[in-house]
């Protein structure tokens, strides 16, 4: 195993300590369209030295993708990074009700859901809310979101429903698909590769039951599976066993982490063999408590929230362009 | 031969307590034994229950942690399903119960924490009944030590609102010296000792010694589980 570790690390995990939401407060965006209103209302954030608590689910953002949105649960709040050279240098926060989960970013805007509210709405750049997606009911626990701009694609996983619902990115619905009909237990986080097209979910399965592996899914656009790689391991093992945030690197290759054993896997798409894994759990630097999610620039950089620790931890994984 | 012999019961003596523990509960686990909250008693006390099935956490292959877990650390094995950000189906979502981290200076590291075994039974297989009989819900212990003076309490759990409940403290049997609620066996009935000797000057709620006796604590906008039982700013403000 080899684990490699890129030297602003310290300095990030500094950084989002101590001076994550202090650079937010003069460019704070609380824009609110009157509309948004009753228990989705955002609330004011209070102290604005609050340090990151919870990060969950993170996306590539702005027109050059060298934002990288961090949503916060615990909190309630959207974490803006400008990504200058591998290190992230915080730039504002949105403030919203406490529950924000999975986030995406599409054409000129990113995607927020929130389990609080049970929504999930779209938002311009600069925090101006623009539509919600669905109506009321449509969601119960959206949990992750992706988006393909180039084929107006928006894919939303409510794992309390246990469904996948693809709206345009203007917010036409086209599609729901069941879980269950798409051979899945419990899908928990969704990744996406927009060059093939396809869309990745981690399935926490039947947890061991045998009902069902621990795996990811890989799905065309149409809601075909393309590919199943299972995280169990001969008879009764298992690679990994609590699969989230995925994403895909410069190479195709798949990176997962897993939320129990705290690793982060690189698979290879073809064979589903694992290729590298970094990360271990604990509380040093390189190690992470409860990793959610992942995103990869195109340097090879992998930044993986570590939900229980509340800070971001990068990976040089390779696999540049 | 000889050597042959040796070497199966080596395996033998290493493998037959993994079996032991992975089968009994396997027993355990077998659909008719099953039980639910609703059909608790005390005669299924012992039967795992079905959001727990064994193989969520344990592992005879590769599980690292003492009895074959999946991993070491129990947190790490309740926050894989019960995350608030992608809870497994139905797994209540839920956070230590800290300080409000965002009063922590040092943001990972808190001045005390909660973990989640030291109210939940440990390890959670099946129902628990308290000594009155009744079923503790949501698998929490029939004794719970105090973190703050260290003195060990029996805990009445049986009911999400109400006598038994949270904070029961004008029940019929609510001054039995004999058992606790779950949360006022810390934060008692006095408003200032519930929050800290810190009383919201103006806050309505400050004119009750009793803040809100029978209610779900964790309920609607208020000390929600999921976000480590700290106020959620729409409550503070009334909302």
């Amino acid at each position: 195993m080899t684990r490699l570790t890129i030297p602003c690390r310290r300095v990030l995990a500094a950084t989002l300590l101590s001076t994550v939401a202090a650079c937010v407060g003069d460019s704070l965006e609380r824009s609110l369209d009157p509309q948004f209103s009753g228990p989705r209302q955002s609330v004011t954030s209070g102290d604005p030295s609050e340090p990151m608590i919870r990060p969950g689910r993170l996306t590539w953002a702005g027109p050059s993708r060298n934002f990288l949105l961090v949503t916060d649960h615990y909190r309630g709040v959207v974490y803006e990074f400008k990504v200058k050279h591998g290190e992230l240098v915080p730039f504002r926060e949105f403030q919203f009700d406490a529950g924000v989960s999975g986030i995406a970013w599409g054409g000129d805007r990113f995607f927020v859901g929130n389990t609080t509210t049970a929504s999930v709405a779209a938002y311009r750049q600069n925090g101006t809310w623009m539509y919600d997606l669905g109506g009321p009911g449509t969601f119960e626990y959206p949990s992750d979101i992706e988006v393909d701009e180039e084929r107006d694609l928006v894919f939303v996983l409510d794992n309390r429903r246990q469904s996948i619902d693809v709206f345009g990115v203007n917010g036409e619905p086209k599609n729901t698909w069941s879980a269950s009909a798409l051979g899945m237990e419990n899908p928990v986080a969704l990744g996406i590769d927009t060059v093939r097209q396809e869309l990745l979910v981690s399935d926490y399965g039947g947890l061991g039951t045998g009902s069902g592996p621990f795996a990811i899914h890989v799905f065309d656009y149409e809601g075909n599976r393309l590919k199943l790689i299972s995280g169990k391991l001969g008879m009764l093992g298992a690679r990994f066993s609590r699969p989230q945030g995925t994403t895909v690197d410069a190479q195709g290759r798949i990176l997962m982490v897993d939320a129990l054993s705290c690793e982060l896997f690189v698979i290879d798409r073809e064979s589903g063999a694992v290729l590298d894994i970094f990360g271990e759990p604990g509380t040093e630097p390189g190690q992470m408590l409860a990793p959610l999610d992942v995103a990869v620039d195109a340097d090879g950089r992998a930044f993986v929230t570590s939900n229980r620790l509340g800070r971001i931890e990068v990976f040089d994984v390779g696999g540049g362009s | 031969m000889k050597r042959y012999q040796n070497g199966v019961w080596l395996l033998a003596v290493v493998l037959l307590p993994m079996f032991v523990v992975a089968g009994s509960e396997i027993r355990k686990a077998a659909p008719e034994t099953r039980t639910t909250e609703s059909a608790a008693s005390s005669a299924s006390a012992m039967m795992i229950i079905p959001q727990h099935e064994c193989q969520f956490c344990h592992s005879v292959h590769g599980g690292t942690g003492p009895t074959l877990t999946r991993a070491a650390q129990y947190d790490l094995l309740c926050m894989s399903c019960h995350n608030p950000t992608a809870p497994v189906g139905a797994a209540p979502p839920a956070d230590y119960h800290t300080e409000d981290p965002q009063d922590s200076n040092e943001g990972t590291l808190y001045s005390f924490q909660i973990d989640c075994v030291e109210c939940h039974v440990d390890p959670p297989h099946s129902l628990v009944t308290n000594a009155w009989g009744g079923t503790q819900l949501k698998l929490i212990r029939d004794s719970v030590t105090n973190p703050s003076n260290g003195t060990k309490y029996a805990i009445r759990f049986e009911a999400l609102s109400g006598d038994y409940s949270f904070c029961d403290l004008g029940g019929p049997d609510s001054q039995n010296p004999d058992w606790e609620n779950i949360c006022d066996m810390c934060h008692s009935n006095i408003w200032a000792e519930r929050h800290h000797n810190d009383p919201v000057a103006g806050n309505a709620w400050n004119s009750s010694n009793h803040h809100r006796n029978g209610a779900t604590c964790t309920g609607g906008n208020c000390h929600n589980h999921n976000r480590g039982f700290q106020l959620r700013a729409a409550a503070a403000a009334g909302g």
